[in-house]
């Protein structure tokens, strides 16, 4: 399996910007049909960013695993958000992995995206 | 660094204990730092983050939203008309920040290449 680092080199077609709890999960889901329907198309993996209340994600099982379930693709998670919430993103025991990354960081790195969505 | 795009981000939540409105602004902050063109606008509840303390509820947001014009964003806007059906049609907003529509806001959120 590609690892988001080696994933992150190539231009996302999209990026997706998640905000939304895991309890939620109506953007959520909505993201992961996205993902899914780009990866039909092969337009390239889209780059996916857990932010603001979506940073617990990779640390809730059920999530994770819905999210694992998709296959390779490039996630990342912002530390400082995630610090505000008492999360520790180095110490996460589900199958998902995602790279902590700084918001400035993750922009930079994916404004030449054909898109990018808030969900 | 990337080639400067529009970037539009909204606040819509109301003042509180939700962090909202301080991810919402690191959103603006990251943008401007990357020199892109940032605009933020305040809609619905949104807008009684610009009343003066005294007739907004909840922690102070001075520091964070009364620094925004000092990274040169591309704009600042109000929704006029959420201020109004809010009771605070005339109320002087807190920092000189631009009063528009909700249509003239909604224009310029179709102008923006990415909305945040």
């Amino acid at each position: 399996m590609l690892q988001s680092h080696e994933i992150a080199g190539r231009q996302p077609a999209l990026a997706i910007l998640l905000t939304e709890a895991p309890r939620d999960d109506v953007r959520g889901a909505a993201a992961r049909r996205l993902v899914q329907a780009l990866q039909r198309s092969a337009r390239g993996l889209p780059a996916v960013y857990f932010y603001a209340d979506a940073v617990t994600i990779p640390g809730d099982v059920a999530a994770a695993a819905r999210w694992a379930a998709l296959g390779p693709l490039d996630l990342a998670a912002c530390p400082a958000a995630a610090e505000r919430r008492g999360v520790d993103l180095a110490v996460q025991r589900t199958e998902l992995r995602v790279e902590p990354l700084g918001l400035t960081a993750w922009l930079d790195r994916v404004l030449d995206a054909d898109r990018v969505i808030r969900l | 660094m990337s080639a400067s795009r529009s970037i539009g981000v909204v606040i819509e939540s109301a003042p509180g204990p939700s962090l909202a409105l301080r991810e919402a602004l690191d959103l603006a902050f990251a943008g401007l730092a990357l020199d892109q063109r940032v605009s933020v606008f305040f809609l619905g509840d949104g807008v009684l983050h610009c009343l003066p303390p005294a007739a907004s509820d909840g922690p102070d947001p001075a520091r964070l939203i009364g620094s925004l014009p000092l990274y040169d964003p591309a704009l600042v806007a109000v929704d006029a008309d959420a201020l109004a059906a809010r009771g605070h049609g005339t109320t002087t907003l807190r920092w000189p920040f631009e009063r528009l529509s909700t249509a003239t806001i909604g224009d310029y959120l179709g102008a923006q290449d990415l909305l945040l």
